[in-house]
């Protein structure tokens, strides 16, 4: 299976077409990348996701040039990777690349220094590199105020990376590739980095491209989404929709989310919970809304109004305060389990939400970055 | 040397630790940082118990694990295992033996080019008997679940498969417990989720201790017991369900709340009859639609 054709973006600023790639390091040539066409629009928070060996490595080294295309063409910001006549210096200043725990690389005495190391071989004017040096810590939160004279190594693990970071920031890249940007970062450490990455694609319009294996992080970054499968491009789509689709994605040997998951779980088990829910508050509301298909600590309302899954009716609005459930703790009672379990499939078939609202949930207007993808784009 | 209440020695025992590295103790004499990495910190480990050593990044928890098999001594207070103080360099050999320990990235400890030798190469170092090599090596292998890829070159290993063959390396020399330190930090999910499994099914099947430290919350759930390190000392100790009752203060100490405890928290405190035992995605899932089937 493989998209016939990419899907129209108004201005992509990195443009794929037919793109293969073989590695030449054994007798028989491995497509890493088999015949990928696809668009990344500009200022667009991306994310590229696939299993280990999927391709998708290999598909951003292309994009700054550290490897070249064997079949196919690639247009990065109007500079044509394939032509080996291109100024790689050039290509590799607009397109930003931050590997795998950055920090390793940090050499020099001091964060300034650190962060000086590129535009100083651009051969930029003092003033200027001091300048850009500035505003690049400012924008990752280190101010160059506290920062600029300080040691590297007696930074937290977080702010070093944040450091690498503004020594791409500083060659003021239109395109920022992040591998894995916060493995092994902690959860303090995971926030601010997302903060600042947020901000340099709001105030600097930066287009973000992001490689990794955190599906959180990806829900919660990503505008778009594109999935790799063995050097194949398998489907792209918005968040909500890739992470719908449960069933395919482990296929391609990926997970999904916790909170998808979890929901898959409960569909198993007969509750038509809607696929597109995707964030923690999404999940919670619709919960609240349809109470009625799962245990609750006050049953007495259910056993005396069985009909309490009346279609459009919301469930008792009695909630229990928190204290009683604190007092309660962990007792689901053998009567609270008879009466779930007493509830028939053939109750839940009948009720509306498993069909038509159910897809009314589905056609809920999503902010799509792009033309949203239709069925009909994959074959 | 402390007993613990019902009489036994414990197998780890660590009393009132302090340790700071060498190049903070340059600085505190100096007196620029004095702050050690671990301060008076005491813990007891019985054998046979499965233990979550939790702590944001810099918090501590791989020092004291480093700690307990004599690979860093403490510069203050001791550390017992089995009763044998691991600041006595006769005994540092044995109390490697018999505690294992797996680190974040496999290939700094894998050495041999073929898949068995490598498990091999302790005992053979040892001078086991060939047939126990053997024999030592099969179980070892088939107990983490790699026995048909003995014959293959390690690199040629996933990143998951490389880590079951650093575990199968100390299975191999019969450890009382084995510490993981971060050793699911450089998977994939699939792979972390695996190495989880398999600690809690050596824990289960062969009542090996484990120690497994990590920064990730989702990784504890499996655990008997749940000790949140914070700037050098021990800050928590309980069960996953406990410590995961409140989440604000696991946010405070930096940790990363995976969105379906957040979730959970917030039904808990609206009427679903949700146990706070319910930690794993299969619990929450039978907290939530009950525990029979509705079919």
């Amino acid at each position: 299976m493989r998209l016939k054709r990419g899907l129209l973006v108004q201005n992509p600023i990195i443009k794929v077409e037919h793109l293969s790639h073989h590695y030449e390091m054994s007798q028989q040539p491995k497509k890493a990348l088999d015949d990928i066409t696809l668009e990344i629009a500009r200022g667009s928070c991306t994310a590229i996701i696939g299993f280990n060996g999927s391709g998708k490595s290999t598909l951003v080294q292309h994009f700054n040039g550290l490897l070249r295309p064997t079949e196919g063409s690639i247009l990065v910001d109007g500079i044509n990777v394939g032509d080996r006549r291109i100024d790689l210096r050039a290509l590799r200043q607009r397109v930003g690349m931050l590997f795998q725990y950055p920090e390793s690389q940090l050499f020099e005495q001091t964060v300034f220094a650190d962060v000086a190391f590129g535009p100083r071989r651009m051969h930029m004017g003092r003033r200027e590199v001091r300048t850009r040096v500035q505003s690049a810590l400012d924008s990752v939160g280190l101010p160059h105020q506290h920062y600029s004279s300080r040691s590297p190594f007696e930074l937290s693990g977080g702010q070093r990376r944040r450091v690498a970071l503004a020594g791409i920031i500083a060659m003021s890249p239109t395109i920022l590739i992040l591998d894995e940007p916060t493995i092994g970062l902690d959860g303090e450490g995971r926030a601010e980095f997302y903060m600042h990455l947020q901000r340099l694609q709001r105030e600097r319009g930066v287009t973000v491209i992001i490689v990794s294996h955190d599906m959180s992080e990806v829900a919660k970054l990503a505008d778009w989404v594109f999935v790799l499968y063995q050097g194949q491009l398998m489907t792209q789509g918005t968040p909500r929709d890739i992470f719908m689709q449960d069933d395919r994605l482990r296929e391609w040997g990926l997970a999904v989310p916790p909170l998808q998951d979890l929901l898959s779980h409960v569909r198993r088990r007969g509750i038509p919970a809607p696929l597109d829910l995707l964030t923690v508050d999404e999940v919670f509301a619709y919960l609240q809304e349809q109470k009625h298909f799962f245990r609750l600590v006050d049953q007495q309302d259910r056993r005396k109004s069985p009909e309490i899954a009346r279609p459009g009716m919301v469930s008792d609005g009695t909630s229990v305060s928190s204290e009683m459930y604190l007092n309660e703790q962990d007792a689901p009672t053998e009567r609270m389990i008879a009466l779930s379990s007493a509830r028939s499939r053939s109750d839940l078939r009948q009720h509306p939400y498993h069909e038509s609202d159910l897809e009314k949930t589905l056609k809920r207007p999503v902010v799509h970055a792009r033309l949203p993808a239709s069925p009909d784009d994959e074959r | 040397m402390a007993q613990n209440s019902i009489g036994l020695t414990p197998l780890l025992d660590i009393q009132q630790v302090t340790y700071s590295y060498p190049l903070q103790k340059t600085h505190a004499e100096e007196g620029t940082t004095p702050s050690p990495v671990l301060r008076n910190v005491s813990l007891q480990i019985q054998q046979g118990e499965y233990v979550a050593l939790l702590g944001h990044n810099g918090s501590g928890k791989s020092t004291l694990a480093r700690l307990c098999n004599a690979l860093l001594l403490p510069d203050a207070g001791r550390v017992f295992v089995n009763g044998q103080d691991t600041r006595d360099s006769t005994k540092q050999q044995s109390i490697r033996h018999q505690i294992g320990m797996v680190f974040q990235n496999p290939d700094n400890q894998i050495i041999a080019t073929v898949v068995e030798d490598d498990v091999a190469w302790s005992l053979a170092l040892q001078g086991f008997p060939i047939s126990m090599i053997r024999e030592r090596v099969d179980t070892a292998l088939a107990a983490v679940g790699i026995e048909h890829l003995r014959h293959m070159p390690p690199h040629q290993l996933s990143g998951g498969q490389r880590q079951r063959l650093a575990i199968a390396g100390i299975l191999a020399l019969r450890p009382n417990c084995i510490i993981a330190d971060e050793a699911t930090s450089m998977l994939d999910p699939f792979s972390r989720q695996e190495m989880v499994t398999l600690l809690s099914h050596l824990h289960q099947e062969f009542g090996i201790t484990i120690i497994h430290v990590t920064h990730l919350l989702e990784e504890v759930v499996l655990a008997q017991r749940v000790v949140i390190m914070e700037q050098g000392q021990i800050v928590q100790e309980g069960t996953p369900a406990t410590i995961l009752r409140d989440l604000e203060r696991l946010r405070a100490l930096k940790l990363i709340i995976p969105d379906t405890f957040t979730l959970t928290a917030r039904l808990r405190a609206t009427g679903f009859a949700l146990s706070s035992e319910a930690v794993t995605i299969d619990a929450i899932e039978k907290g939530l639609v009950g525990a029979e089937s509705n079919y």
